[in-house]
């Protein structure tokens, strides 16, 4: 530990500590282009120089240790080291640098896709020269150069900070990146034949200080300083890694990685990013609808949720029934559900669908479902691992899937065949799919960018997921979809139910009767992360608040 | 000197030349600089076969290989002449003629800077400072210097050349 003294503050720097993360960590700026805090210090971009008394030169501060001086050689009886960050001689420094960064690169930023988020605007603006002293024609090197699939590389616009190498050799370890050439002419390539191709390749990007890695599919679609953000998780695995969704006009532009050192640092894997391009143009309703005559007719909510709740409400024997949930459901989702079959089924029935897939080391887990951790601890039960849908619906009369697509490459003939006895199929998703064009019911659900709620992660992460598009009115979270079916089964003839059986429509009204003074009756996220703050007694004085930016962790909950 | 890379890579004398500067070092990569040396005086040039050899070899990304191969001006990753002449550039050089003597050299095998005679014979390339820079107009032929070069004198150096 040593006491260093920068611009008049006292700081103290830890021995495995460089200059620039203590000054960094204290508040104060230095400008830096190729540290990154998840890779290793190089010292390439010089832009963090900073004058250290007793130094001939300016040092950069990425690559500067603190070491402990002798007490009698401390500086002013007490500093192991002085350092001045805003000093005129500095700020020349920096200023010459940024001249030799863009000595050679195309100043187009009008038609630069990075333009709004380019670290060399940032600094040019605050410590950059107005002019350049540069009167001859630039290098030109390659341009648009697919250096994988999902990224375009510029080299004229590269500033070789080599940040996206570091990637690749240290995080991924897939090494595909190389420094070419050298001096001016030098540039990043691969090596010949081989592609950029990693499952995260997309992550050099957002490393990329300044417009020379761009992500092909959002390059040029928007410019950035019209997108809207809002915090949510990635929902393709049991990480949760969490994201930035930036929308413009209601559309999801991109996803980019959130940092969240409890969970996913700065990163993300290219198929949870690529989940924005995935749901494009996938079929889509607005408002719930009941199949007549073998097609879908829309119908009111309340004639809707009338009809179905009649049709259904404890009308089969448990053994007749089967739910299939999804690790999609957010936790305030599923008591919304537990609730739900209250009063439809009288006992809290269905199982949560354990979908397995390939994991890795680095992020992506084995479970891919982002909520199975909030299910476990809400102590619902699950199928075995990738069990098929045909056992589940074996000799079953009624069948409600909520979140997945099950029937997915299956034809109507083959779930005859495999339960004949099938009455009634009621399916809540977000997308019109395969399994909800065979169903007799199908309700809309909010996607998961469209909604509230909150998640649990593998390691017992709670984070929240936020409202980042608003969807139509007709595609409600499912937690709304209960909230409805609460009120209007308030004002229902409770006889509808077809159950001779009054000690069930007493149950019923018992359920009701509970519910009745509680502010689930009214819809919204609020009242139900209630709830599941009543079911976890871990987080039973939790705030929304406490779950800003990191979320928090839960001892009980995740793999331990 | 003209070795293809399959030739090469079934040549018993050089895998058991490989071998032996790989326990040259106490890292095996730092075998790197020197296995370039080796392959180069063999082919040529640095083929990329040869270079995805080197990287199996020392556990390294081909990439590197490629990064180091194009960093350093001696190392060719692509086929040249049988002869090299690199004409220094430097200051000192140019303005003792060096100018005219690259003018000369050009004309004279009627190739440009980099280029290859279209009968193999000769390369033509730039440097800086070969470090004869009170003796300049300096060349370098393969490995031999000639300093002091006018352009007669050249027409009589390359005589000995095939």
């Amino acid at each position: 530990m040593a006491l260093v003294w920068i611009d008049g503050k006292e700081i103290v720097v830890e021995k495995n500590e460089t200059l620039l993360q203590a000054a960094l960590r204290e508040g104060i700026y230095i400008p830096y282009y190729c540290y990154h805090p998840s890779l290793s210090i190089v010292g390439q971009c010089r832009m963090c120089l900073v004058k250290i008394e007793g130094m001939p030169k300016l040092m950069t501060a990425c690559n500067t240790y603190v070491p402990e001086l002798p007490k009698e050689k401390k500086i002013d009886g007490k500093y192991d080291m002085k350092v001045y960050t805003r000093t005129e001689e500095v700020k020349e420094a920096r200023r010459g640098i940024l001249e030799f960064l863009l000595l050679n690169h195309p100043l187009d930023c009008p038609i630069c896709d990075q333009a709004g988020e380019c670290q060399l605007q940032i600094y040019s603006y605050e410590y950059g020269n107005a002019r350049s002293d540069f009167r001859f024609e630039k290098l030109h090197f390659p341009k648009r150069v697919e250096l994988g699939e999902h990224i375009v590389y510029d080299a004229e616009r590269c500033i070789k900070c080599t940040r996206c190498i570091r990637f690749c050799n240290e995080i991924t370890k897939t090494q595909e990146l190389t420094l070419i050439d050298r001096g001016a002419n030098t540039y990043v390539d691969t090596f010949e034949g081989k592609k950029l191709n990693n499952p995260y390749s997309v992550c050099t990007v957002d490393i990329c200080p300044v417009g020379a890695l761009t992500f092909k599919e959002f390059r040029f679609k928007e410019r950035v300083w019209f997108l809207q953000g809002s915090n949510s998780v990635c929902p393709e695995c049991s990480r949760n890694c969490a994201i930035r969704v930036d929308t413009y006009k209601g559309e999801i532009m991109r996803i980019v990685p959130r940092f969240n050192p409890e969970v996913n640092n700065y990163f993300m894997c290219d198929f949870g990013r690529l989940l924005s391009e995935r749901i494009k143009n996938k079929e889509l309703r607005n408002s719930p609808a009941i199949k007549e005559n073998g097609a879908f007719k829309v119908k009111s909510e309340k004639e809707f949720y009338t009809t179905l709740l009649s049709k259904i409400t404890r009308k089969y024997n448990s053994n007749e029934v089967s739910v299939i949930l999804s690790g999609r459901m957010t936790n305030e989702e599923i008591e919304a559900y537990k609730v739900f079959s209250l009063i439809v089924f009288g006992e809290v029935v269905g199982e949560f669908l354990y979908v397995t897939g390939d994991e890795d080391k680095i992020l992506i887990k084995k479970e891919k479902r982002a909520n199975y951790f909030g299910a476990k601890t809400l102590k619902m039960k699950f199928t075995k691992e990738n069990e098929d849908v045909t056992h589940l619906i074996k000799n079953k009369k009624l069948v409600v899937i909520i979140r997945e697509n099950v029937f997915k490459g299956k034809k109507e003939e083959d779930i005859k065949k495999n339960a004949p006895s099938l009455e009634t199929v009621v399916t809540f998703d977000t997308f019109f799919t395969e399994t909800a064009q065979l169903s007799d019911f199908y309700v809309p659900l909010a996607g998961w960018f469209e909604m509230e709620g909150t998640v649990i992660n593998f390691n017992g992460q709670l984070q929240k997921i936020s409202k980042c598009i608003t969807p139509p009115k007709g595609r409600k979270p499912f937690y709304d979809v209960v909230s409805t079916v609460l009120t209007i089964l308030k004002d229902m003839d409770t006889s509808d139910f077809k159950s001779e059986k009054t000690k069930e429509i007493e149950s019923i009204k018992k359920v009701l009767e509970e519910f009745k003074n509680r502010e689930v009756m009214n819809k919204g996220f609020y009242p139900w992360f209630k709830e599941v703050k009543n079911a976890i007694p871990e987080i039973k004085n939790l705030s929304l608040k406490d779950l800003t930016s990191f979320g928090i962790f839960l001892k009980e909950s995740g793999n331990g | 000197m003209t070795k293809s890379s399959n030739e090469l890579l079934s040549d018993r004398e050089f895998l058991r030349k490989i071998e032996k500067l790989k326990k040259l070092y106490p890292e095996e990569k730092s075998a790197l600089l020197a296995m370039l040396h080796l392959c180069q005086s063999e082919m040529g040039y640095i083929s990329l076969e040869i270079q995805e050899f080197i990287a199996k070899e020392l556990k390294l990304s081909p990439a590197h290989i490629k990064g180091v191969v194009t960093f350093y001006e001696m190392f060719f990753d692509k086929p040249k002449g049988r002869n090299l002449i690199q004409v220094c550039r430097t200051l000192p050089c140019m303005l003792a003629g060096g100018e005219i003597l690259f003018e000369h050299i050009s004309t004279k095998l009627g190739i440009k800077e980099g280029q290859t005679t279209s009968d193999g014979k000769w390369t033509l390339m730039t440097v800086e400072c070969l470090a004869c820079c009170d003796k300049g107009p300096a060349i370098m032929i393969n490995d031999t210097l000639y300093t002091r070069v006018s352009p007669r004198e050249f027409d009589e150096i390359i005589k000995d050349y095939r």
